[in-house]
């Protein structure tokens, strides 16, 4: 197998429809092989996902590799933020809450990162990372509850009725 | 780039649709290297607990499955989708199925394969004479 048919087998559109091969396979490797279409395919859209909607999430706060993903919903009493930190120690991580919203930095553990290794195969996202989520107003920022359990970060921050400096008018009824 | 533009398309459709969720599972994304005695693959599959892992080794397959909770109601926005995992791979001959361990640890599984005895590099001891 040339050079050339090696990197050319590690992108998506060069890969062997019929075998779905991930990653080239050396004499006497390991072959990767996706034995079914669906599999294959969520493949395919992660990559293109990763190409073409990356680049355009929140300009000047985040960087191209390094963005974790957030998934928010509101219920009647808070507001949950999910973040998918796969490989996050609850130590390496950091939240902070700045006039731009929820600052979430961190690291990914540091087998990835430190040492060179032999990799046959890279997908996975990691080093330090920053995200930065704006957050609605209405919110209590002084009572967030953060939990980090099997790469999933959930921060969900209650409702208040009145804001900071709010303060309600009486109406009088004549 | 007229392929890619039908997959992104197809796949944009398919995201929309809720009917199929059950059926749905992600492909997660795997780094493997190479050691002088192991093959190591590494997936994230965040949102997997331990209990819900499932790693099997038969003939030549390795199959990696991983169930998660789902948020009780559809996110307002989204970035990601909280679902379960799916990925198999297909394992040569040289490799020694019976001594795969697997290790879970903040939502990235950790699989290690050791090389079979017969493919791991053997010092030939040279005689002078």
């Amino acid at each position: 197998m040339s050079i050339i048919d090696k990197v050319g087998a590690l992108l998506p559109w060069r890969r062997e429809p019929e075998r779905h091969e991930l990653a080239p396979t050396r004499a006497g490797g390991l072959a990767f092989r996706e034995p079914g279409g669906p599999a294959f395919r969520d493949d395919l859209d992660r990559w293109l996902q990763r190409l073409v909607e990356e680049p355009l999430r929140l300009p000047g706060f985040t960087s191209f590799a390094s963005t974790p993903r957030i998934d928010m919903h509101e219920t009647d009493e808070e507001v949950v933020v999910t973040v998918e930190v796969p490989g996050v120690n609850g130590d390496d991580l950091d939240l902070t809450i700045s006039s731009e919203g929820l600052v979430i930095r961190g690291e990914t553990r540091e087998e990835r990162e430190n040492k060179r290794r032999d990799y046959r195969l890279v997908q996975s996202r990691y080093g330090s990372f920053v995200r930065t989520v704006p957050l609605p107003p209405g919110l209590d920022l002084d009572h967030p509850k953060a939990r980090l359990k099997d790469g999933v970060l959930t921060v969900r921050f209650p409702k208040v009725d009145t804001g900071p400096g709010m303060r309600r008018v009486p109406i009088k009824q004549q | 780039m007229a392929t890619m533009t039908t997959t992104n398309q197809a796949a944009a459709s398919t995201r929309q649709e809720r009917p199929e969720r059950a059926a749905r599972t992600i492909s997660p994304p795997v780094d493997i290297y190479e050691t002088e005695k192991t093959y190591v693959l590494l997936a994230d599959m965040p949102g997997v607990m331990p209990s819900g892992l499932e790693v099997v080794a038969e003939r030549d397959e390795l199959i990696v499955r991983g169930r998660v909770e789902r948020p009780a109601a559809a996110p307002d926005y989204q970035e990601f989708e909280l679902e379960d995992y799916y990925r198999a791979f297909t394992l040569t001959e040289d490799l020694d199925t019976d001594g795969i361990s697997a290790t879970l640890r903040d939502g990235v599984l950790r699989v290690e394969i050791p090389k079979s005895p017969g493919v791991q590099p053997k010092k030939i001891p040279v005689r002078t004479e």
